[in-house]
């Protein structure tokens, strides 16, 4: 394959093609299967190593897949599938009870903040601290990225533990090991940085974040929401509201969420 | 890695006490991935579940061995059947479908396949130059070609393109003189 023919079929799978370029390509693809071949090759090749999309199968035509097809379908899977099943059902029931606790407890709080505003306690004007507990709970914890070699996988998957069980001091020295091994990922550096935070360590959860926004990773930008989250545990309410006003104006991550804080800060 | 073996082996002989060992060891980081990324409890059940059942399937047929760690491969599983179930939505019909749904046999059958194809290219994708991997790793994250140009500090787009056009083509024939993707080829 040239060089042309390499970025009309990019063009083509990045939908690029005016209408007219597109009919061509089409009549190209239908009458030469060499052509239509490579097509299909390098749609595989951007569905399978692009993180965002899969590659799904075209055809089932194949002796493999008729094999494993027919194993799909034994009584040995059968089995099998039955009993990973019961395995997942029997540890499910404790974690039911968990999250039967936990939206007990939710309700319960939004019953009592709604007497508070019906007898008029003013639960506005919440502390900078009361603002970083609440906006961090809600923020959506990213999930680090599997590539890299097998002892940092593993100790990540350590980490990612730890973070679940809110155990920041254990999950903290993984993270920043990691860090310094030369593991680049945007995940790695916020879930790094809420640990120092977590962990009144706020020097060191600038500097990660610091180097988050400087880095050249798309994870970047939302380094600014975090830092605006580390100046309301610090109380340095000004330095939150100018990260808060640079995502704004830059529409960068969180941006719905950084007005709304701003305007409980203001 | 010996426990990898282990786990293998307890799947295909159904070994339930092990199995509940892998659970125990797996499932925690696992459900936290797909709960981060716009999945449910019963998502993470699922897509657990598929995974082991698929990984059994492949040993029994093919006996393969997992280099690294196995809970971070039946990671890795999961997460490319979470891709692949994300991606459902945007699929179009096919002639394979019928009345949309899929016999359950069959989508496994190809989701394992799919599975192979994506370790091939993954696998091949580690075995180009560093500055082909970072290049190519931006070109198939979408990323403009112009932010390209910045990134690695190349001169032009024109560059830029033609390393991405050399680099796809070392990767290509490293992915297509590799036996498995003979049997891969017809998907």
């Amino acid at each position: 394959m040239n060089l042309e023919e390499d970025i009309w079929i990019e063009r083509f799978l990045k939908d690029e093609l005016s209408e007219s370029e597109e009919k061509d390509f089409r009549e190209r693809m239908s009458s030469d299967t060499e052509f239509r071949e490579k097509v299909a090759f390098e749609r595989q090749l951007f569905e399978t190593l692009n993180q965002e999309d899969w590659s799904f199968a075209e055809t089932g035509a194949s002796v493999e897949f008729e094999a494993y097809k027919a194993l799909f379908q034994s009584d040995e899977a059968r089995n099998i599938n039955q009993t990973i099943s019961e395995v997942i059902d029997k540890h499910q029931g404790t974690s039911k009870v968990r999250n039967l606790r936990k939206w007990i407890f939710y309700p319960v709080a939004a019953a009592i903040t709604l007497v508070a505003v019906l007898f008029g306690v003013d639960h506005f004007g919440r502390s900078s601290e009361e603002l970083y507990v609440s906006y961090l709970d809600k923020s959506d914890l990213p999930s680090f990225s599997t590539r890299g070699d097998d002892i940092t996988q593993k100790e990540l998957l350590t980490a990612q533990s730890y973070l679940n069980n809110k155990q920041y001091d254990k999950a903290e020295p993984i993270l920043s090991n990691a860090l310094e091994s030369g593991y680049e990922d945007g995940a790695l550096y916020i879930n790094l940085a809420i640990c120092q935070m977590q962990t009144q360590k706020y020097d060191k959860a600038e500097s990660t974040l610091n180097m988050l926004i400087a880095s050249n990773l798309l994870d970047g930008e939302k380094g600014y929401w975090y830092k605006s989250l580390l100046y309301l545990a610090i109380g340095k309410t000004d330095k939150s509201k100018e990260a808060l006003n640079s995502i704004i104006d830059n529409s960068y991550f969180n941006q719905e969420a950084a007005k709304e804080l701003l305007e409980e800060l203001e | 890695m010996i426990l990898s073996k282990i786990y293998l082996e307890a799947l295909i002989q159904n070994d339930r006490k092990r199995i509940e060992m892998i659970y125990e060891e797996c499932y925690p980081p696992i459900k936290a991935f797909i709960l981060n990324n716009s999945g449910n409890q019963e998502d993470a059940k699922d897509i657990f579940q598929k995974a082991l059942l698929q990984i059994a399937m492949r040993y029994k047929r093919e006996t393969f061995e997992i280099t690294g760690d196995f809970q971070i491969y039946l990671f890795a599983v999961c997460r490319n059947l979470w891709r692949r179930e994300i991606n459902k939505s945007k699929r179009k019909v096919t002639n394979r479908e019928v009345g949309n749904i899929y016999i359950e046999e069959t989508d496994s059958a190809l989701a394992l396949l799919e599975q192979k194809r994506e370790e091939l290219f993954t696998e091949k994708l580690t075995l180009i130059s560093e500055n082909c991997k970072k290049v190519l790793s931006l070109y198939f994250s979408k990323i403009p070609y112009s932010e390209i140009v910045k990134t690695l500090n190349y001169q032009s787009e024109t560059v830029v393109r033609q390393r991405v056009f050399k680099c796809k083509k070392k990767l290509t024939e490293l992915i297509k003189s590799d036996k498995r993707y003979l049997s891969l080829k017809e998907l």
